[in-house]
C-alpha cells in the first residue's frame, strides 16, 4: 500500500463527504489517492498528474475496493480496476444509485498540490452533481431489538467472562438520533433516525456488515429479512455479492445447499472506520469455524433475534405515531399467512 | 453458564412510556437432557445469587457482562423437534425448575419458556411463554 500522506489537511467542501484520505501512488509519480466515504466509499477516486492512459497498477492491492475512479489532473479520466476502464462519468454506473445518494459530510483531503486540489474539487463536485440527482427511495420498516450474541470466553472461564463491550448489550437506537453523513444506512437519506424507530430505510453494505460483525453468522434470507425486506431477496444476494468479491465478507454453505454469511478480517477493518459503531469489534468467525457444526446453533440464535425484529416491525406498523409509512413487513406476511390458513 | 445471547428488547406503550426488557436467550436444540437442561436454567438462579466482592467491583461488570440494570431474565427457546415432542420437554424442564429450590427461593429470575416455531408463527407478544409459576398458562413476553 502506498505511504499515507500526512501533513497539512486542507478542507475541501464542507458538504461533501465524511472524509477524504489521500496517499501517495508510488508507481503513477505524483499522485494522489483519495478515499471518499471512508467505511463504505461513495467513490475511490485516484488523482494522478501524469499521463491519463498510465494505470494504476497499485490500484488493485488497495484494501478499498469498492467502485474507483482514477482521474487525472491533465483532465483525462482513466479507471482501471480488475482490467476494466471507466471514467468520472460512469461513477452512477457502479452500484444502485442510491449508494452515491447521501454520503454528504465533510471533506478534507492532505497534502494537496494546487493542481491536485482543482482535480480533487472536480471530481467531487462531479460526484456530487450525481448523487444529488438521485432519487432516494422511502424508508421501509425498521427493527427495535438487537440481539448481542454471547462468546465463549477465550480465557476458559467458568463465569460470562468475556469483556463487557463484547458482549454487552446494544441499546435500540433512540428517536431523534441523528447519523453523520455517510453511515450505516447512510446511502440515503438524511440520516435522522427519528423517522424510522420502529421502521427502518433500506439497508447496504454497512449494515449487513455490522449485522454480519454483531451476529457472526446469518444466513441470506435472515440477512435478507433483516434489511432488504422492503425489496426482492436478489437485493440482499447483490449486496453480500459485493461484500464477498470485495473481500468483507465470505459465504459458507449450509446443509441443504444455502449460504450462511460471515465476516472477514478485512470487513471488520472496515467496520472500525464507521463512525459510532453499534459495537466494538469482536473476534472474527473463521471460514473453518462458520462451517462447523455449530453454525445451525448460531443460526437459530439468530432466528429468536430476528423473530423479535419482526413483532418490533409488526408493532411499529399498527402504531401510527411510530411508523413511517412502512407498507410490507414480514409480520405482517405471517399474520396474512395465519388469516389465510382460518379461513380455510 | 454463558447464555447465548441477550436480547434487548424496546417497548413503547400506548400511552407513550419506553421501557427495555432485557433477556437472556438460551437456546435448546434438544441436543442435551432435560435434567441438564434444567440445571442450566438453574444455574441463572445462582448467578443472580452470587455476591461481588466489594474489593473488586469490575467483578460486577465480568458477571454481567454489560451495564445491565440487573439480572435479566431467561428466556428458554426449545428447538430441534415436533412441535409435540417440544411441548413436552417443556413441560418436563417447567417442572424440573420447580423443583429446583434455587430457583424456586429467586422470584426475581423470571424463566420463561417457548418454542421456536411458535415465536417464528406468533411472536413474542403473543401468550406463547410459560413459566415454573404458571406452567399450565400461557403468557406473552411480559407475562401478562
Amino acid at each position: 500500500m502506498a505511504a499515507a500522506v500526512t501533513s497539512s489537511t486542507e478542507r475541501l467542501e464542507k458538504r461533501s463527504y465524511n472524509h477524504v484520505r489521500t496517499w501517495l501512488c508510488p508507481s503513477a509519480g505524483p499522485s494522489l489517492f483519495v478515499e471518499i466515504g471512508g467505511h463504505f466509499p461513495i467513490s475511490t477516486p485516484c488523482i494522478g498528474s501524469g499521463d491519463g492512459s498510465t494505470p494504476c497498477p497499485w490500484w488493485t492491492e488497495s484494501p478499498s475496493t469498492w467502485g474507483s475512479v482514477c482521474a487525472s489532473a491533465c483532465g483525462s479520466h482513466r479507471a482501471s480496476r480488475r482490467g476494466s476502464v471507466r471514467t468520472s462519468r460512469n461513477l452512477d454506473r457502479r452500484g444502485p444509485p442510491d449508494r452515491l445518494a447521501s454520503g454528504i459530510g465533510t471533506a478534507a483531503a492532505r497534502h494537496l498540490s494546487s493542481i491536485h486540489l482543482s482535480a480533487v474539487r472536480q471530481v467531487i463536485s462531479t460526484e456530487l452533481r450525481s448523487s444529488l440527482r438521485v432519487a432516494l427511495p422511502s424508508p421501509t420498516s425498521s427493527p427495535l431489538c438487537r440481539l448481542s450474541l454471547m462468546r465463549r470466553s477465550p480465557r476458559g472461564s467458568s463465569g460470562l467472562a468475556a469483556p463487557p463491550s463484547d458482549r454487552g448489550v446494544s441499546v435500540p437506537e433512540s428517536p431523534g438520533r441523528s447519523w453523520p453523513g455517510l453511515t450505516r444506512s447512510g446511502f440515503r437519506g438524511s440520516g435522522d433516525v427519528s423517522s424510522c424507530t420502529g421502521a427502518s430505510r433500506e439497508a447496504g453494505g454497512v449494515e449487513i456488515l455490522e449485522s454480519l460483525g454483531q451476529h457472526r453468522l446469518l444466513s441470506t434470507r435472515q440477512i435478507h429479512e433483516l434489511h432488504t425486506s422492503g425489496s426482492s431477496i436478489r437485493w440482499a444476494q447483490d449486496l453480500l455479492g459485493r461484500l464477498c468479491v470485495d473481500g468483507l465478507a465470505l459465504p459458507t454453505t449450509m446443509p441443504g445447499g444455502r449460504f450462511a454469511w460471515h465476516i472477514t478480517e478485512t470487513g471488520a477493518d472496515v467496520l472500525e472506520e464507521v463512525p459510532n459503531p453499534a459495537e466494538e469489534r469482536r473476534p472474527v468467525v473463521t471460514p473453518e469455524k462458520a462451517a462447523s457444526p455449530p453454525q445451525v446453533h448460531t443460526l437459530a440464535v439468530n432466528e429468536v433475534g430476528l423473530a423479535f425484529v419482526r413483532a418490533a416491525r409488526g408493532w411499529a406498523g399498527t402504531n401510527a405515531a411510530r411508523s413511517t409509512g412502512s407498507t410490507r413487513s414480514p409480520t405482517c406476511s405471517v399474520r396474512r399467512r395465519d388469516a389465510a390458513r382460518r379461513s380455510s | 453458564m454463558i447464555a447465548d445471547a441477550i436480547l434487548t428488547y424496546l417497548l413503547v406503550d400506548d400511552d407513550g412510556a419506553v421501557s427495555i426488557a432485557y433477556r437472556f436467550v438460551e437456546l435448546d436444540r434438544g441436543n442435551r437432557s432435560t435434567a441438564e437442561l434444567a440445571r442450566g436454567v438453574g444455574r441463572y438462579a445462582r448467578l443472580h445469587r452470587r455476591t461481588i466482592p466489594a474489593e473488586d467491583p469490575a467483578l460486577g461488570r465480568i458477571i454481567l457482562g454489560a451495564p445491565l440494570p440487573g439480572v435479566p431474565g431467561l428466556l428458554v427457546v426449545l428447538a430441534g423437534g415436533p412441535p409435540e415432542a417440544l411441548r413436552r420437554r417443556r413441560s418436563i424442564v417447567l417442572a424440573l425448575c420447580r423443583a429446583d429450590p434455587m430457583l424456586a427461593s429467586t422470584p426475581e429470575v423470571e424463566v420463561s419458556i417457548c418454542l421456536l416455531d411458535d415465536l417464528i408463527e406468533r411472536g413474542p407478544l403473543a401468550p406463547i411463554f410459560r413459566s415454573p409459576e404458571r406452567p399450565e398458562t400461557d403468557a406473552d413476553l411480559l407475562g401478562r
